[in-house]
């Protein structure tokens, strides 16, 4: 698709996504999604974990086709079969891992395209080059076309990544979190590139977890919640803190804070400290990060993705090295904590990434429960499989754990059951101290609530939890929460006053 | 929340249920767990019908004896290269540390060294050089491969050096006696190879080791963050098919009653081969070493046949390599899922969707979990 930017059909809209809904087993990702991009205008697309954003984007880059719905490029209906053929609609997404190859120069990445469809005809160096540099100049960058890649910045690479598109004659492009990787400075420069993208026509997609740089650059939003999208505003006339606070939903709050009041919050006794961390930092994304939990305590640490919640997990269970500060369990400083050590502390980490770091997924349940203490079904240096197996059942019927057997793979459970899991290692291991991060991730509705009656039981029988997220609802249920923002702790929060004083907790977030 | 009605359980699940431990009666699952246990038994036993009807030799006492003393080294070797596999990683180095042994037994015994002291110092050597390749992954973190690759270049250089000569004879009888004499009519180096078969095998199944090798093969990280020393087992791993290797070192001195720089080349990829066809995934995770061994009797079986039937060695070539490649398929290789594919097609056709129901652009682990993972974050 090579056509201009001046178009008959309908008045500069490159691409229209009409009534999209995709759903995989079990999880409906998306419902009815209406989006519409007008030719240069940058149109951001926010949302939690799990809202469905990455879906959407997997659907207009051609990843996945939507159950239903459907997209039109100029007006036009298309089908994608696949992501060439978005590609040639001239729909470009720019993913987070970035397509340069790094072994090539700027010019041929640039020009690969082309490169590619002159088969036989000598390739002309000197005019590939040329039209590389062209099309830099036309995005303001007068990089030097022979450098290689890989010794360029991630800033520098996303350029050219630009620049490819725009050489394939790209009229709409999706960036997905282009930002998370970038250090502060480099993204001005990404800003100023996609400013003048956007005086050419270019239309583009702008996702981000970042809220000042929506508000920085972003002419109009999308925000999806839970698969739906919960609205499509024009920058212009919106306050600031209400993207987030449409992101999160109030409905979500309402539910929560009924759930709270039923909650056994009350009747718990908080007890003495059981994990420390005084001024903990990393040294690259987390700094200074003091807080403290106590017996039969659950403490929320907020924050959106990239505030450093999962660098805070990994560190306080020693799966990340600290570069400052001290780390006290049970009152004693530890010194070089490592998941080893930790375990046998009695702390007990639930990574969200439950598939690459809570469980593996080839073994079976027993084997995954059983993992982290096979001292205790050992016997002369013999795992006791009847001993595995009897207290593997037990635990999982506890925790109602749903599966044909305890011999079935872990691979082949849902994400609440997987979960489930992962809970009965750290009971099999009797942790004392749970950390959870981003407990219910993935997860549908009702498993949700189980998950969250789990952590409750945990805790009232004397152990104590730190559960980390980005959800609201998980926060507020929580005795006591700390609000963590680009990698610092920003605010602290009793259960009282974030009922109370909801607002304030938004405003925290955002 | 549906389980999924998956009919398409991948190979690395299907390991994981081995026990027979259901809550309700499953045929379904039953008859999965029995063909992914049996698949290489009968596998066995049809190379071994074939080779009865091919040859009237083949079930002679003779010949049984003969297939079984040449397959206790390739046995041995395929036990401890399970060990490493198993762990996504592979040795190279396990020919050259096999000639080395052979070389280092043979010189010890023609310096009139005592049995036990040649056989405790060529094993003890060989688990240091193991030891040495664990290090060379775990610390300085080069990938197995090359890391092996370089030491068995290395080996065989030593083990020349060593030789110093032609190949050294070993005229020790009680040496020879105690690895390759009978005892009870069997020889000593079928009785060798059963006990470490039985001993890896029980280790395998029974023991934290075992178990914590698995889990280190199925992933890495999340075994790591589950409190098992992932640098110390792999270690142990590395070290372990060392010693297999030394071990199949002084077996093969005492079979040839020699030592010799120039046996055992290649050895490390028919030891590879044996796992891998026993049902060992290179990507970690999967196998045992009772199947790896039948892995290797296959192989094995074969060119006994071919040996029979006066096949020359060239098309002896040809036909191994279309052995290995056919069982990796059946085993390994996309054919389950293509035969499930087909048989879920046939019955109902999907309606929406591409030809495989479930998206597949996730990251590669999840890729060789395969399209069991149908529970995606949306």
């Amino acid at each position: 698709m090579s056509s201009p930017v001046t178009d008959t059909a309908g008045a500069g809209v490159v691409l229209e996504a009409i009534k999209i809904s995709k759903s995989y087993p079990g999880v409906r990702a998306l419902s009815n999604i209406d989006l519409s991009l007008q030719a240069g205008r940058i149109h951001a697309l926010v949302g939690l974990n799990g809202a469905g954003k990455s879906t959407l984007v997997k659907i207009l880059s051609g990843v996945e086709r939507p159950d239903s719905g459907e997209l039109r490029v100029r007006g036009t209906h298309v089908n994608f079969h696949g992501p060439r053929d978005a590609v040639a609609a001239g729909l470009v997404t720019i993913h987070q891992e970035l397509s340069v190859l790094p072994n090539l120069s700027v010019a041929e990445n640039v020009m690969l395209a082309a490169i590619a469809r002159s088969e036989i005809r000598p390739i002309s160096w000197t005019r590939i080059r040329a039209t590389a540099r062209s099309v830099l100049a036309r995005l303001g960058s007068d990089l030097d076309v022979r450098l290689k890649a890989r010794d360029l910045s991630v800033a520098q690479q996303q350029v050219v990544e630009l620049a490819k598109a725009l050489q394939g004659k790209a009229s709409a492009i999706l960036l997905d979190e282009p930002t998370a990787t970038l250090p502060q400075r480099d993204v001005d420069i990404l800003f100023t590139v996609m400013r003048r993208l956007r005086s050419q026509g270019t239309a583009m997609v702008y996702i981000s977890h970042r809220m000042e740089e929506i508000y920085e650059i972003a002419d109009s939003v999308s925000v999806l919640r839970d698969g739906h999208l919960a609205g499509t505003y024009a920058m212009a006339d919106l306050p600031a803190g209400r993207i987030v606070k449409e992101m999160i939903g109030t409905t979500e709050v309402d539910e929560a804070a009924t759930q709270v009041d039923t909650g056994p919050s009350q009747q718990r006794t908080i007890g003495e400290p059981v994990l420390e961390a005084a001024r903990v930092g990393d040294g690259k994304t987390i700094f200074d990060i003091s807080l403290t939990l106590h017996r039969g305590e659950m403490l929320a640490v907020a924050g959106l993705v990239g505030s450093g919640q999962g660098e805070l997990s990994k560190c306080l269970f020693g799966a990340r090295k600290i570069s400052g500060g001290t780390l006290r369990v049970n009152g004693r400083a530890i010194k070089r904590l490592t998941p080893r050590r930790a375990i046998r502390l009695g702390v007990g980490l639930l990574p969200a990434d439950r598939k690459y770091e809570g469980l593996i997924l080839g073994m079976s349940i027993r084997d995954n429960t059983t993992l982290a203490n096979h001292r205790r079904y050992s016997r002369f240096g013999i795992l006791q499989n009847r001993d595995e197996s009897r207290e593997t059942k037990r635990i999982t019927s506890e925790l109602r754990l749903k599966a044909y057997s305890i011999a079935q793979a872990a691979g082949t459970l849902s994400g609440g059951n997987q979960q489930k899991v992962v809970v009965a290692k750290w009971l099999v291991a009797q942790s004392r101290i749970l950390i959870f991060e981003e407990p219910t991730r993935g997860i549908d509705v009702h498993a949700k609530q189980e998950i969250y009656g789990l952590i409750h039981d945990f805790v009232a029988r004397g152990g104590s939890a730190i559960v980390l997220s980005s959800e609201l609802s998980e926060v507020m249920m929580c005795d006591r929460a700390i609000v963590l923002a680009k990698g610092r702790v920003v605010g602290e929060l009793g259960h009282e006053e974030m009922i109370s004083d909801r607002n304030r907790l938004l405003e925290m977030f955002a | 929340m549906a389980l999924g009605q998956d009919t398409r359980t991948p190979k690395s699940a299907r390991r994981a249920a081995n026990d027979g431990d259901t809550m309700s009666v499953d045929w379904r699952g039953f008859a999965r767990r029995l063909g992914a246990r049996s698949y290489i038994l009968l596998l066995l036993i049809l190379v071994m019908v074939i080779g009865g009807m091919l040859s009237p030799f083949f079930f002679t006492g003779r010949n049984i004896q003969n297939i079984l003393v040449t397959g206790s080294t390739v046995s041995v070797l395929a036990i401890g290269q399970f060990a490493v596999i198993v762990t996504a990683g592979i040795d190279l180095s396990v020919g050259a540390i096999l000639a080395l042994g052979t070389v280092v037994t043979a010189l010890l015994l023609e310096h009139g060294q005592s049995t036990l002291v040649t056989i405790v110092v060529c094993l003890a050597l060989s688990a240091i050089v193991g030891l040495l390749n664990g290090a060379l992954v775990v610390y300085a973190r080069i990938t197995p491969f090359i890391a092996t690759l370089g030491t068995m270049t290395l080996l065989t250089g030593v083990a020349y050096i060593v030789q110093s000569g032609t190949q050294i004879n070993i005229t020790d009888q009680g040496f020879l006696n105690a690895i390759a004499g009978d005892t009870f009519g069997v020889s000593n180096l079928i009785l060798i190879f059963l006990v470490v078969t039985i001993v890896s095998a029980l280790v395998a199944q029974f023991t934290p080791y075992g178990r914590q090798l698995y889990a280190i093969g199925g992933n890495a990280e999340a075994a790591r963050l589950s409190g098992i020393a992932v640098k110390r087992d792999l270690l142990l791993a590395y070290a372990f098919s060392g010693l297999m290797a030394g071990l199949a070192g002084v077996m093969l001195a005492a079979e040839l009653q020699q030592g010799s720089s120039l046996v055992g080349q290649g050895d490390e990829l028919t030891a590879i081969a044996a796992a891998v066809v026993g049902g060992a995934s290179l990507f970690g995770g999967t196998g045992s070493p009772l199947t790896s061994v039948a892995g290797g009797f296959v192989i094995g079986i074969i060119t006994n046949i071919m040996n029979l039937l006066g096949i020359a060695s060239q098309p002896q070539l040809i036909t191994q390599g279309l052995v290995i490649l056919i069982a990796l398929y059946l085993t390994s290789g996309d054919c389950p899922r293509l035969v499930a594919a087909i048989g879920a097609r046939i019955p109902h056709r999907r309606s929406a969707g591409g030809p495989d129901g479930a998206p597949s652009d996730d990251a590669p682990k999840s890729a060789a979990t395969g399209p069991v993972e149908r529970l995606r974050e949306p």
